[in-house]
């Protein structure tokens, strides 16, 4: 079985697979001073590798069991991502250096004879 | 002054600013743009607090009080015969009616606010809930372990504290937050290529120099406020684009004119790299994109001519357009438009006593005023006025339809029955500065003296506001002093009043009316029978002495 995880979730990951199976008040102390998260994020993280099916919890204390393998474990390639970014509505509210949309291949090359022809 | 009329004021600027960037975008530094947008901006947010835009946008009626409540008195013609070189005027019956314009109170809300409430609440979640549910996600970006973002880093400290972290969700480097900023790069840059990565870094710390987050917060407000007018929409996005140029060109300043081409090479292999075959391919930003390419091959060196023709031609367009939309906006409020349209009615006035210089000799002009007569309370009904104070009543008022008193507690209590029984009515809090605005402006009843009543209104007093079923309203101005009535009547009725301040009558008043006048003070205990009755007989020979035509006896 493979997964495919982002990095925010590989990082939760890895913390189960040096240190097993974690409280996830403890994982968020760890992610806290490793990673800079708030518990916050760190629960919601959490919460999507229970949705995946990447770990498991067990009672008490919310222990966290890491279900997938170091080597089951797979990054998102960049191409799905975005695409699932994309879906929603683009965030208005920040400074992004491009665009949200994005351009098609004869956009680009026109966009670069432009840069050859001004140069 | 109503949002609908600071939005088109404010578009008449924006679109002056949207021809002049039309022409020159690539000839001026982005400086000037974002200038004007600025003070496109302060047109748009400033003149209003919230407040004010609930209580007077009410565009429509707001619009249509201003057509329809100055009531146009026709002069009556026939009233002046010329006989020899003396004028003879009839008793006036038909008095002008001094021009009204009815303040809107705050607890008027019109169909027009809910409708401008809706779309504003639409608007802002439309901004607000994306941006929440991607802050989740930005939240999860994890530090980079990079060399050169930490020594460039280093090298480049801002007095807010920074972060620079990597996020795998992110097609595009991005900057977010305004007081705590986080620059987040996306996973698939090449962290290898150190020139376009000090590139990416001068450009996010740009922006967070400038607060251009923050811009882009006050511009999505702006938009929000004002979502009803396309033109604040096109300055949004316009402005948005102007944000990105100006940084670039910032970038461009600071690495030489030489790196222009490897800079804009950068920003499409960054564009490339966002590729997959995806249906949603705007033309929009297609455009946008080329106009930053363009604008980034064509930045040149600032010289003292180009910014002599910049400063003055962003002087010249906030001059001529922002002050002349200023100036309409200021003739355009609810309050300042009655003077346009009262001016004639007054005229009207004035041309029946076009004749006047020879009969004003006569000294009878009186009659052709208004008749309103106040006694001052210095002078002529100090005695009354004393016994009000000393009586559980701060005011009292009659017409021929109702009898009113103004309690110790300022409430307002109403008899429609000569003074058999009384009912409490609600009044709708008025906001006193406007009132006094509109005051100045109206000046609705002669006889106070207006300073005095500004500088109560102007330290803090209350006004309280009542409107009656035939549109006759009353204004109280409350403060320590005690209470003053201001009467709105659309036509002319005879009252007589008491207050704090004075004695009032409006109009011409039968003896009969004057002694229930005075009965009621009788029977609320405000006089004793033989001071009423003295009271009576005074007023009554001043009036015949002083004011033939203003007793009609029946």
């Amino acid at each position: 079985m493979v997964m495919k995880l982002f990095d925010s979730e590989l990082n939760i990951m890895e913390i189960l697979w040096t240190e097993g199976d974690t409280p996830a008040k403890r994982i968020a102390e760890i992610a806290k001073e490793k990673v800079g998260w708030s518990k916050t994020t760190t629960y919601t993280i959490i919460k999507r590798c229970l949705d995946k099916g990447a770990i498991e919890r067990h009672e008490p204390n919310f222990v966290c069991h890491a279900v997938v393998t170091r080597e089951q474990a797979q990054e998102h390639e960049t191409t799905e991502l975005i695409n699932k970014m994309y879906d929603g509505a683009p965030d208005r509210l920040i400074a992004s250096l491009l665009g949200q949309k994005r351009l098609s291949t004869e956009e680009i090359s026109r966009l670069k004879r432009l840069i050859d022809s001004m140069e | 002054m109503s949002l609908l009329q600071i939005s088109i004021s404010a578009s008449v600027f924006i679109l002056a600013v949207i021809f002049l960037r039309s022409l020159l975008i690539h000839k001026l530094p982005k400086m000037t743009f974002m200038f004007l947008w600025g003070v496109a901006l302060i047109q748009l947010l400033v003149p209003v607090s919230v407040q004010s835009q609930f209580s007077i946008f009410t565009a429509a009626e707001h619009i249509s009080g201003m057509y329809t409540a100055p009531k146009v008195i026709s002069a009556p013609e026939s009233s002046t015969f010329i006989n020899g070189t003396t004028v003879i005027m009839p008793p006036i019956t038909e008095h002008v009616t001094a021009p009204i314009m009815p303040l809107k109170t705050a607890s008027q809300i019109s169909p027009f606010v809910w409708v401008w409430f809706v779309g504003f609440t639409m608007c802002a979640l439309f901004f607000i809930i994306p941006h929440l549910r991607y802050r989740k996600i930005y939240k999860m970006a994890v530090p980079i372990r990079n060399d050169f973002i930490r020594k460039w880093q280093l090298s480049n400290l801002l007095w807010r504290d920074v972060q620079i972290r990597q996020l795998d969700y992110i097609s595009t480097p991005l900057t977010y937050g305004i007081f705590r900023p986080v620059v987040l790069l996306p996973k698939n840059l090449d962290y290898d290529d150190e020139k376009q990565l000090a590139l990416i870094l001068t450009h996010e710390f740009t922006h967070i120099k400038r607060f251009d987050t923050l811009k882009k917060w006050i511009l999505a407000t702006s938009v929000c406020i004002h979502w009803f007018n396309p033109i604040v929409w096109v300055m949004y996005i316009l402005a948005n684009r102007d944000i990105e140029l100006f940084c670039d060109e910032t970038v461009i300043r600071k690495f030489g004119e030489n790196m222009k081409p490897s800079y804009a090479r950068a920003l499409v292999r960054l564009e490339e790299k966002k590729i997959g075959l995806s249906p949603m391919i705007s033309s929009f930003s297609k455009n946008s994109t080329e106009e930053r390419i363009i604008s980034i091959m064509k930045i040149k060196r600032i010289t003292i001519t180009t910014t002599l023709l910049a400063i003055g031609l962003a002087a010249c367009v906030v001059v001529i357009f922002a002050t002349s939309a200023l100036d309409k906006t200021e003739s355009a409020t609810g309050v300042d438009e009655p003077i346009a349209y009262s001016e004639p009615s007054l005229y009207q006035g004035a041309i029946t006593t076009q004749i006047v210089p020879a009969l004003s000799q006569g000294g009878t002009t009186t009659d052709l005023m208004p008749h309103d007569l106040t006694f001052n309370k210095k002078y002529d009904v100090p005695k009354l006025i004393d016994s009000l104070m000393a009586s559980k009543y701060r005011a009292v008022y009659m017409d021929n339809e109702i009898y009113l008193r103004v309690m110790m507690d300022n409430t307002v209590q109403i008899s429609k029955d000569n003074g058999a029984v009384w009912k409490k009515y609600d009044t709708d809090e008025v906001d006193a500065k406007e009132f006094a605005k509109w005051l100045l402006i109206n000046d609705p009843i002669p006889g106070y003296s207006m300073k005095e009543v500004q500088t109560r209104l102007a330290n803090g007093a209350e006004v309280k506001h009542l409107v009656f079923e035939n549109v006759k309203e009353m204004y109280f101005i409350i403060d320590r002093n005690g209470v003053q009535i201001e009467l709105v009547q659309p036509e002319k009725i005879s009252s007589v009043l008491i207050d704090g301040q004075r004695m009032m009558i409006t109009s011409a008043i039968s003896a009969q009316m004057l002694k229930s006048f005075y009965d009621l003070l009788v029977s609320n205990h405000i006089l004793s029978e033989t001071l009423a009755e003295q009271d009576y007989s005074e007023r009554i020979n001043y009036l015949e002495k002083n004011l033939p035509n203003f007793i009609v006896t029946k």
